[in-house]
């Protein structure tokens, strides 16, 4: 392909619609344009890759080997899609193969050059992010529906009204910074923090609320519309799916690590529930604190939206593993 | 980190499991996938029921403090057993002088005149400040037996003197399992909270009897250690994992279980034993997974741990 020819057909993927043209162009001369014959894997399920896939021209054939269900055929990828990224972002294997249904041109994104980018061209990197964690919240979506309309299905134990009482009962209360029982220094030291500057860390402190929770308090509550982000610091937070009162868990968040309704992305309801499941301490930045950073303090904010899109990818992975499991287990019956 | 390893289905000759897949159960002792860090020298362990055995309904016992990948005659004899649920287990304890590293500390536990073994991955913080206190929850026909320095044999005690009570007749029904693990947790928080123990204790439990396996994966207190920690394997959550299908073996290149529309075979493990993970299923924190034999077919039946 020409590069003028690239350049239109990199603007029309998904990935690259919040891209400028000059961005594009920045991606076309460090990364590689790719060629695979038909037949030939672009990714294989269980293996680590090493960055994107943007499709530019052909087709490629989605597949998943799932305990117990043999080899799924998951669908087509064409021009303007992309794949390879939530194996980038969250650092795991593969959870699908991919293989050229034709001769496959893709622009390769390398993970190397994505964290490089965060250093020379963050908005870039940003935008790419961007694209990615909405595409990741239409699927966690999608997953949503399909393991809500089982868990209605099943004979799963739904929540005893005890249970919802006592679950009503709990809220979280603001304590102040002094009452978290860590020193200014000892929080520096922490993941996320340690790499923050000492104004950014200030920033943090003086913008977010710490809030001290009971267990079962939630959080986040599905179908709720909050662009607020939280931050696990003591304790730990589980994420989970309902329908009709019956809880089908995704995966524990342990400290440190970030999450958000999906609202944060998209403005749309929360498709999650996030509730405490030990007593917890979190640190939460509300949508006007963010918008504050985004306006003000733009490096920290690229950090923090690096680890929300982190999170989200995460939550598909663990949807993903939540279906197969469902199709596997007799769960809380 | 200790590592576990439980199998129930078609009989199976053991070094199957043991040594040959690429993350065999022997290669964890020194070469660990998971928290690397920790190597498992501190003692092997495995109990294992074989229908054509003499006295069938007892399992073969073999423990030692020998390091498995040096021991002969584990080797030899891991050609010979072909049992059909088995569970294994390697101690890892910290590099100190205080641990003891004795054949009375190596799982499974199995008490005399009992039919069920037990084994742990995973460590009570302040144990010797709690042990005494669990004492008044261990039937006196366990008191004596407990031989070993472990916070895992008082569990295993206290695990039994449950089941004594949720199930006189030893039927060993799933609910009355479940109810017996839930109520030993129980009465372990019940006693840190004595304590005011507040750090994360790891404790996945690994229970069978030839008819069944039942794994936890649990961790008290998790996300609240001492924030100037370093890292360590007693705060975090220890992983588990199954895999199931018709008969585990090397098939199209790899070792995995032989897909098929029954589930006739099942490992549940601390971790894969193959790098390639793509086929098994890895359980979620605050989970009790039981699985067991119904009418020539794995039954897995999971729970969520809420104490």
């Amino acid at each position: 392909m020409e590069t003028a020819e690239l350049k239109k057909a990199l603007s029309e993927t998904r990935l690259c619609k919040y891209l400028t043209s000059a961005e594009i162009e920045v991606l076309l001369t460090y990364c590689k344009i790719l060629q695979f014959e038909m037949g030939k894997e672009l990714l294989h399920q269980g293996k680590k890759t090493a960055g994107i896939f943007v499709i530019l021209s052909g087709t490629a054939i989605m597949t998943a080997k799932i305990l117990g269900a043999g080899t799924l055929d998951l669908g087509t990828l064409q021009r303007g899609d992309f794949v390879g990224e939530t194996s980038l972002i969250e650092r795991t294997p593969n959870t699908i193969s991919v293989t050229a249904a034709q001769v496959v041109q893709v622009l390769f994104i390398a993970g190397t050059y994505f964290e490089t980018l965060a250093l020379l061209f963050p908005e870039t990197k940003y935008h790419i992010s961007k694209a990615v964690a909405e595409d990741v919240c239409l699927r966690l979506k999608e997953l949503q529906k399909k393991i809500s309309f089982y868990i209605l299905q099943s004979h799963m134990i739904a929540k005893s009204f005890f249970g919802e009482v006592m679950q009503s009962l709990t809220w979280p209360h603001e304590i102040k910074f002094e009452e978290i029982g860590v020193s200014h220094e000892q929080f520096r030291r922490l993941n996320f923090f340690k790499d923050l500057t000492d104004d950014a860390c200030d920033t943090l402190f003086k913008l977010g609320a710490f809030i001290a929770t009971a267990n079962l308090c939630p959080i986040i509550k599905q179908g709720e519309t909050t662009s607020a982000c939280y931050i696990i610091l003591r304790g730990a937070v589980q994420s989970s799916i309902i329908q009709d009162n019956k809880y089908a868990k995704l995966a524990v968040l342990p400290p440190l690590k970030f999450f958000a309704g999906s609202s944060y992305i998209d403005g749309s309801p929360s498709v999650i529930d996030f509730s405490t499941c030990e007593k917890t301490i979190l640190l939460k930045l509300s949508d006007k604190t963010l918008q504050f950073l985004q306006e003000n303090h733009i490096t920290l904010w690229y950090k923090i939206f690096d680890e929300l899109c982190l999170s989200f990818v995460s939550l598909e992975n663990s949807a993903n593993k939540l279906g197969i499991r469902l199709n596997s287990e007799l769960y809380n019956r | 980190m200790c590592r576990m390893l439980s199998y129930l289905g078609k009989p199976i000759a053991v070094e199957e499991l043991l040594y040959r897949p690429d993350n065999s159960f022997i290669k964890q002792t020194y070469h660990p996938k998971y928290m690397s860090y920790l190597l498992n020298l501190a003692g092997f362990g495995i109990v294992a029921w074989d229908t054509t055995s003499y006295n069938p309904e007892l399992p073969y016992i073999y423990k030692t403090t020998n390091l498995p990948f040096y021991d002969e005659n584990l080797w030899n004899l891991s050609f010979k057993i072909n049992p059909f649920c088995f569970l294994a287990h390697i101690r890892g304890v910290s590099y100190s002088e205080n641990q003891v590293v004795s054949n009375q500390n190596v799982h499974p536990f199995m008490f005399e005149g009992t039919r069920i073994a037990l084994a742990h991955n995973g460590a009570l913080i302040d144990f010797e400040t709690m042990r005494y206190d669990l004492l008044e929850y261990v039937h006196s026909s366990y008191q004596k037996q407990i031989r070993g320095t472990t916070d895992s044999e008082w569990i295993y005690a206290v695990f039994m003197s449950q089941l004594l009570k949720c199930d006189p007749q030893q039927k060993h029904e799933t609910h009355s399992i479940i109810q017996s693990i839930m109520n030993t947790l129980k009465i372990i928080r019940d006693v840190r909270e004595k304590h005011h123990i507040t750090t994360a204790s790891p404790v996945n439990l690994f229970i069978t009897n030839g008819d069944f396996i039942a794994a936890t994966r649990f961790v008290f207190d998790f996300g609240w250690q001492p924030y100037d920690a370093e890292p360590s394997t007693h705060f975090s959550y220890h992983s588990l994992w199954y895999t199931y299908g018709d008969a585990y073996g090397f098939y199209d290149s790899s070792y995995k279980m032989k897909e098929s529309g029954k589930k006739t075979s099942i490992i549940v493990a601390s971790e894969p034993l193959t790098e390639d993970t793509t086929t098994w299923i890895e359980v979620p924190e605050y989970t009790i997974l039981l699985v067991r034999r119904e009418d020539d077919e794995i039954k897995i039946i999971s729970q969520d741990i809420v104490l």
